[in-house]
């Protein structure tokens, strides 16, 4: 028997579910043991302990009209509802809510490609529609346009954008790529953002504010409304991809060269999102992948300006490491072991992280993200405090290896802890991972995005002036959505009736 | 660039269009392919070949399909459809629940009526019953 969301008998629960089986037929009500079992996170940092957030059931509406209804019957019931567009958020929480008994309102059949231009280079997408779909119709209407993606090609685009996730390549800020929205309000009602306010609007997808307050952002990482359509900005097809490491020798060169990618992204020679990596070892102390999109030409001479410049570094080597134009044939794909670059969705990324060697290894990870500027001198302070702090949790290793070059000035230092199905083992890895959260929060750093049962404890370092912001957005939370209906707790912010508990436990 | 250490060492250098890829044991060439065949395949090519497709080596790593060839090492073969001894039961049990990293799978993704077909096509093969 799944756990019933809190203050709702059972039937009420039963009466409830048989009105959204009106609305989005009976067969898309999904309550049954195995059905709940496919929306837990399979990655969860509690996996099988009481503790482990279990939904009570899934609704899967197919258009905005159902949306609508399942939200109002969800305020009648005072029913918490947690949206996912194709809940496949593995290391930050799959498609599990936050607090046992949530229903998951599941927009996956919602999976529409409404508009593809190829002229200005942009699509308008339903909820459902994965990486992998739109993909497929770009190319099956044979338009010149180039996707930028996550590593797993089976999320959405909508659903990675509203969690702010990464691209690869130069449109990397995923949300920043988005251009207006339309969202039911907690209240029900459709609302549509930016030019798509106007009725009958021509430039919807074309400009993304519109006139007055640029409310999008109210809408990603947060529990404001449930997004049915999304407008995304794309790339045209670029003639070549070229991809290259470089690599300086010692530790102190580091300033250097992070100023030095730092200015070819800035100036726009080298836009795309890049990884820089410390093997601290005679391969070089450190590298940085850099990917140049565009005409031959251009990026020929991109890579030779590159080159000049990071020549001020004495030792500095030069890697290209593949040179790929644009149309690929299918035969070239298929060789191509790191396919996300070029825009080709796929998920290789599972087979280098969790094929140990050769075993299947493990249960998945989750994911500490915290942001850092893109400087040098941010790297090294870094590496020395998450050092200390490996040592003081007791995590095996020497601290983060990578770091990702993502939006213009800042580096997501990425840290990965294993799920463990053994309750000691991840008891110890869930202190780590909060140990991780307080010691950054300690040197003025919070993390991007987080795993969902650790958004609380995410939000709490966000805390400037007594969490003016986290009561800034509450304000907003009582205003919008009176019953707390939407995903109560998400990102730290609870509705008005759940508040108490939170403040209790503080 | 005067007098400074500067090397360019091409490793690797794939230009597209010049790499034959290997031929496959399946017809699709890559993840995103369009989609082939009768359903059952195309339910497999969509939800299944991106993990359990042939793997490597040029091309991208499958994830189960480098799982299963280390854990049977030769005695059945790695890739999914070209097994002859699955049966329903593991398939939908395994599609349902997940395994190890794998996660599971949802109706509003693989609806019952298209797992049914799913099995279908993975049992064609079946040996014995
Ligand atoms: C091996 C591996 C590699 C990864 N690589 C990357 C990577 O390169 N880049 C990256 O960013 N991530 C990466 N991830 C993390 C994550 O798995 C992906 O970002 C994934 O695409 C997110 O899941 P989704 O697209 O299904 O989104 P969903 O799970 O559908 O949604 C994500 C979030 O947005 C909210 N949401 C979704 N839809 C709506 C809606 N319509 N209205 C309101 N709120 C909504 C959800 O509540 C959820 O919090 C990786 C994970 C793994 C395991």
């Amino acid at each position: 028997m799944p756990p019933l969301p809190p203050g709702v008998t059972a039937q009420q629960f039963s009466n409830a579910l048989r009105e959204f089986g009106s609305a989005v037929g009976p067969e898309w009500v999904l309550s049954t043991d195995e059905d709940i079992r496919t929306y837990r996170d399979a990655f969860s940092p509690f996996w099988e302990e009481a503790e482990e957030p279990i939904p009570s059931a899934a609704v899967g509406p197919n258009t905005v009209e159902q949306v609508q209804q399942v939200v109002r019957i969800a305020n009648k019931y005072r029913i918490p509802l947690w949206a996912v567009s194709t809940g496949r958020n593995l290391g930050y929480g799959g498609a599990a809510p936050l607090n046992s008994g949530t229903i998951v309102l599941d927009l996956k059949r919602m999976n529409r490609v409404l508009e593809v231009s190829e002229e200005n280079a942009y699509a308008l997408v339903e909820p459902g529609v994965s990486f992998f779909d739109l993909y497929r119709d770009i190319q099956e209407r044979g338009l010149k346009l180039m996707l930028d993606l996550p590593q797993p090609g089976w999320g959405s685009v909508m659903g990675h954008a509203l969690d702010r996730g990464v691209g690869q390549g130069p449109y990397e800020d995923r949300f920043g790529a988005h251009c207006g929205m339309e969202v039911v309000l907690p209240s029900g009602e459709v609302m549509r953002t930016g030019m798509g306010a106007v009725p009958g609007a021509k430039s919807w997808q074309h400009n993304p504010y519109g006139f007055g307050p640029f409310v999008d952002g109210m809408f990603a990482q947060s529990n404001f409304g449930v997004v049915t359509k999304m407008g995304f900005h794309l790339l045209p097809e670029p003639e070549a991809l070229r991809l290259v490491t470089v690599t300086a020798p010692r530790r102190d060169d580091v300033v250097p060269f992070v100023n030095t990618v730092g200015y070819l992204k800035n100036a726009g020679i080298c836009p795309a999102s890049f990884g820089i990596r410390s093997p601290r070892n005679d391969t070089g102390y450190w590298s940085a992948s850099l990917k140049f999109y565009g005409p031959l030409k251009v990026i020929d001479a991109q890579w030779e300006h590159a080159q000049e410049k990071f020549s001020a570094i004495a030792g500095v080597r030069f890697q290209e490491d593949a040179l790929y134009r644009f149309p690929l044939s299918p035969d070239a794909i298929d060789g191509i072991p790191n396919k996300n670059v070029l825009g080709i969705p796929d998920l290789a990324a599972f087979g280098q992280g969790f094929v140990r060697d050769g075993r299947p290894h493990g249960y998945g990870h989750y994911f500490f993200a915290p942001i850092i500027p893109m400087t040098g001198e941010a790297m090294l302070e870094a590496q020395d405090v998450f050092e200390q702090a490996f040592k003081q949790l007791e995590l095996p290793g020497r601290g983060p290896v990578g770091f990702t070059g993502w939006q213009r000035r800042s580096l997501i230092s990425l840290i990965s802890l294993p799920v463990e199905h053994d309750t000691g083992k991840a008891q110890k890895n869930r202190e780590a991972f909060r140990g991780l959260m307080r010691i950054a929060g300690e040197h003025g750093w919070g993390v991007y995005r987080a795993p969902v049962v650790f958004m609380p404890d995410a939000m709490e370092v966000y805390s400037y002036n007594n969490h003016a912001l986290r009561r800034f957005h509450e304000t907003v939370k009582d205003a919008l959505d009176p019953n707390g209906i939407l995903a109560p707790g998400k990102c730290g912010i609870w509705p008005r009736r759940l508040r108490e508990a939170r403040e209790a436990r503080a | 660039m005067k007098g400074r250490a500067r090397y360019v060492v091409a490793v690797s250098a794939l230009v597209a269009g010049l790499t034959g890829g290997a031929a496959l044991a399946n017809a699709q060439s890559h993840s995103a392919a369009p989609l082939a065949g009768d359903q059952g395949q195309q339910i497999y090519q969509k939800w299944c070949w991106p993990c359990h497709g042939p793997s490597g080596p040029g091309g991208s790593r499958k994830a189960g399909t480098e799982a299963l060839r280390n854990s049977y090492k030769g005695k059945l073969p790695a890739v999914l459809d070209e097994r002859t001894d699955l049966t329903p039961s593991l398939v939908r049990t395994t599609v349902r629940n997940g395994t190890y990293f794998m996660a599971p799978f949802r109706k509003t993704e693989i609806s019952d009526g298209d797992l049914d077909t799913l099995i279908a096509y993975l049992t064609r093969r079946r040996s014995s019953p």
